[in-house]
């Protein structure tokens, strides 16, 4: 049987491995709600974190690396309220929140940069040179 | 065999349903929606008859070349509609969003709102 000679075969297996562990360690905090929610998205030359912190003040949230691990925190507090007033509906949470994530790539810390706008905390976390994917020119002799 | 194109063609859409939070004070409902990622230029708040519709979007671009490793948002179209009752005022309503939050002010109706009576 013929079979497609797949150069970048062993490159693809390493990929998938590194985003297993990746998965398999977050599905250890999967014991109920984790607060905040996020995506992580690979970009080539940054991993790009998005945190949906909606009610919360910038001064309100903390975000820490050490290591290579990421840490968001910070404190969702009650909106201020008119004297007397009456709950007749609550679907909201409110308090202290904490999440840490392990980084999958090394990062050059000195140029991480966060955004925070209508509720979402944006986190563009540039790739050590190393670690970004390269293309290798090929020569016809 | 034949399918009837207007039976077979359905438009499903799922929204999302933000959480809420619903205050009443003496003169006026208070209802606090948390709706992350939507921008004002995204949100849409009207009434309709006796019926308050909120609707926003939120929706993530990702670059080119890139992948999602992990995802846990929710992102799409939010909608939630509130029945107003009789005691609200229509042509009262304030909205504000703030962080992400839609914070809807409806002022009650002069004669529904409370009075307290001073006894001699």
């Amino acid at each position: 049987m013929l079979m497609r000679y797949s150069p970048f075969k062993e490159i693809e297996m390493m990929e998938k491995e590194i985003n297993k562990m990746f998965n398999d360690f977050f599905r250890s905090f999967d014991r109920g709600y984790e607060y905040p929610l996020m995506d992580i998205i690979d970009s080539k030359d940054d991993l790009v974190i998005y945190v949906e912190v909606p009610g919360v003040s910038k001064d309100d949230i903390k975000v820490k690396i050490h290591n290579d691990v990421l840490t968001i925190s910070g404190e969702r507090k009650e909106p201020e309220l008119p004297e007397k007033a009456n709950c007749l509906i609550r679907e909201r949470e409110f308090g202290k929140f904490m999440r840490s994530v392990r980084l999958p790539y090394p990062i050059e810390v000195s140029k991480v940069s966060a955004e925070y706008k209508d509720g979402i905390l944006k986190i563009t976390l540039p790739k050590k040179e190393e670690v970004k994917p390269k293309e290798i020119q090929i020569n016809v002799s | 065999m034949l399918k009837d194109k207007a039976i077979t063609k359905k438009s499903f859409t799922t929204y999302i349903t933000p959480p809420a939070d619903l205050y009443e004070t003496k003169d006026s409902y208070m209802i606090f929606l948390d709706m992350p990622g939507v921008s004002r230029d995204d949100l849409n708040v009207k009434v309709v008859d006796n019926r308050l519709i909120v609707q926003g979007k939120f929706e993530i671009t990702k670059p080119k070349d890139s992948e999602v490793l992990f995802s846990e948002l929710e992102k799409g179209e939010y909608r939630r509609e509130f029945i107003l009752s009789g005691d609200i005022d229509r042509n009262k309503i304030e909205a504000k969003l703030v962080n992400g939050v839609l914070t809807l002010t409806l002022a009650k109706r002069e004669e529904s709102k409370e009075i307290e009576i001073k006894i001699n």
